[in-house]
């Protein structure tokens, strides 16, 4: 596994001065950085290069708010964000920041606290060589955009919803592992009163798409009374 | 409404610090001393804990340490409040288990937004 400085990050922040400082700053630090005034070539570049292993976000974007592109990355996986928030942002949303960040700083900042910040929230997430690329082939039947939404299987496509993208994200994140039913709740419904049996539900659906034969799965175990583990051979 | 114990050394830190709290709403119990906290926190049961880095009798790095390992699943999100504002020091509080991190001076609002961000988690 990676360490922390080997992960991947976007910025994307309509402040240049500000993006040179994060560009300079993590890469000195040996983290591989993409800077971007543009929340839309942002999407852009995650869609062709892969999801990042986090992105920070400036809440007051021209073109975008900070949670709509947050809930379009959101809608790809299970990517950790990190807020920056203007100084004079007259109220600030905290159920937002919960519901779309780990963490956030707020203008102006010490680059010191923001690069530990990130490397806190980073300590949180296992890494995994399945996620961090546009297209992980994980045998000849099965290969997995997630960028894009999108899997297939065998030469067929098939479209994955915003929760089936996530559960998949985090399952591969731990591929061989397991990964409790609680872990998988919070991370796709934060502060949602979400039970296990939605889970389930949506655990069902995703077999659907990707097993050759759901009644049989080979790719997600179950792990009775624990949560759901991907196979890796 | 929950409770916050506050652990300041600077009496007029820990005034203006009460005064916003509670003006918000919250319960507080302050000590000014390091020495204390540990034990309050585990007679009281607080909501959060506000832990300044420089107390005399116990730095507050040790005491988030000591209230971590020592109350386990059950211990309350911990704050630290230094004027050391470096990626080393605030790294340092994250090691120790410290939930966040708040550089000195900061404002009534960063302090309650980063509050109500722990309670809501």
């Amino acid at each position: 596994m990676p360490g922390y400085e080997s992960r991947q990050l976007i910025a994307v922040d309509d402040d240049k001065g500000l993006l040179r400082l994060l560009n300079d700053t993590f890469e000195s630090e040996g983290y591989d950085i993409e800077t971007f005034c543009d929340p839309v070539q942002a999407l852009r570049y995650v869609r062709r290069r892969g999801l990042p292993h986090l992105a920070l976000i400036d809440l007051q974007l021209p073109a975008m708010h900070g949670f709509d592109l947050s809930a379009e990355l959101k809608a790809m996986g299970d990517i950790p964000i990190v807020f920056i928030t203007g100084e004079d942002e007259p109220e600030m949303a905290v159920t937002g920041l919960v519901q779309y960040a780990e963490d956030y700083v707020r203008k102006p900042f010490n680059i010191g606290e923001l690069v530990a910040r990130v490397r806190r929230v980073l300590s949180r997430f296992a890494d995994s060589v399945y996620t961090q690329t546009p297209v992980t082939k994980i045998d000849n039947w099965l290969s997995v955009d997630l960028a894009n939404q999108r899997l297939w299987r065998g030469k067929q496509p098939v479209i994955l919803t915003p929760i089936e993208a996530n559960l998949l994200h985090i399952l591969l994140r731990h591929a061989g592992d397991t990964v409790t039913t609680d872990t998988l709740l919070m991370r796709v419904w934060p502060y949602q009163d979400v039970y296990a049996d939605t889970l389930r539900v949506h655990m069902h659906r995703l077999r659907r798409k990707i097993e050759p034969d759901y009644r049989r799965p080979t790719y997600i175990q179950t792990e009775r009374g624990v949560g759901y583990r991907f196979r890796i051979d | 409404m929950a409770h916050i114990l506050i652990a300041e050394d600077e009496s007029d830190i820990m005034l203006l610090i009460r005064r916003k709290l509670e003006s918000a709403g919250y319960t507080v119990t302050g000590t000014s001393n390091g020495l204390d906290v540990l034990s309050l926190t585990e007679e009281e049961r607080p909501d959060l804990v506000l832990l300044d880095i420089m107390l005399p009798g116990r730095e507050g790095i040790d005491i988030c340490r000591d209230i971590k390992t020592g109350l386990g699943p059950d211990a309350p999100p911990v704050v630290l409040m230094s004027a050391r504002g470096q990626q080393f020091d605030v790294q340092a509080g994250f090691d120790a288990g410290a939930d966040d991190y708040l550089i000195k001076p900061f404002s009534p609002r960063a302090l309650l937004e980063r509050i109500e961000m722990l309670l809501l988690l």
